[in-house]
């Protein structure tokens, strides 16, 4: 039996990770895969709370989330190469000219 | 007693794994190397849902985020020509941000859960699938939708260029 306080620090962590990486990269990949780990962290979070509360209730968010993400992902990652397409980098302080 | 063993060795080590994964994504220069440790931060993320006791949940982030999401990054990454990677030139206010955010969650959650313990549980399939065929149709409907709308995305990101 591993303490509940184990998995929610793992997921702290892992949380502090993702941050760091999101705000001091600017390279939008990047900043992409910190929030992909962000989202590992939270779905880790949730499980581990619904374990004590509603395992069935929890699993299915977390199925959905799964599925979500990878739709999400598909989004980002099309408009990072359209970006990319026209103004050949993916550098987000130049994201002005991207705008109209 | 053994079971107990391997449980805190598998957990420990996966940890380790999760950790070491999550800050190669953030510290990598390479953006491949970089989605590549993202899968090994799913699998191990995956070790920790069987862990626990959801193995379907475990099976679907095996499949779903490492075989798909994953994938369709590296992909992505593939089709860019190698970017060159840049960092803000002051961290200081970011690591200290999550420094501060990691203090404050460490606390809240040694003041609310205390000593206990997870007991493995075991979500039994059949009544995954029944909820989802009957009380959650509507989203389940979304979801594919979502994905249909990822499959097209695909399509348009890998056809040719016509030029005008």
């Amino acid at each position: 039996m591993i303490p509940l306080f184990l998995y929610l620090l793992l997921s702290s962590i892992l949380l502090a990770i993702g941050i760091i990486g999101l705000t001091i990269n600017r390279n939008i990949i990047k900043m992409l895969l910190s929030l992909e780990v962000m989202f590992n962290s939270s779905l880790l979070l949730l499980l581990s709370l619904s374990t004590i509360s509603n395992p069935l209730g929890g699993s299915l968010i977390a199925i959905f989330a799964i599925t979500l993400a990878g739709a999400e992902v598909g989004v980002l990652v099309s408009i990072l190469i359209m970006m990319f397409r026209i103004i050949g980098d993916v550098d987000v302080f130049k994201i002005k000219k991207f705008r109209g | 007693m053994y079971i107990e063993m391997f449980e805190i060795v598998t957990f420990i080590s996966t940890s380790i794994l999760a950790i070491l994964s999550a800050v190669m994504i953030v510290k990598t220069k390479s953006l491949i190397y970089s989605a590549l440790f993202l899968g090994l931060l799913g699998i191990s993320m995956a070790i920790f849902f069987a862990l626990m006791g959801y193995q379907i949940v475990s099976l679907f982030q095996i499949i779903v985020y490492v075989g798909a999401t994953v994938t369709f990054i590296i992909f992505s990454i593939v089709m860019l020509r190698e970017t060159y990677v840049m960092e803000v030139s002051s961290k200081i206010l970011s690591v200290s941000t999550a420094t501060l955010i990691l203090l404050v969650f460490t606390a809240i959650i040694f003041y609310t859960t205390g000593t206990y313990s997870l007991i493995p549980i075991d979500v039994s399939y059949d009544k995954v699938t029944e909820l989802l065929m009957g009380n959650y149709t509507l989203p389940l409907i979304i979801v594919i939708f979502a994905l249909i709308t990822t499959l097209i995305e695909g399509i348009i990101i890998a056809r040719k260029e016509v030029e005008k």
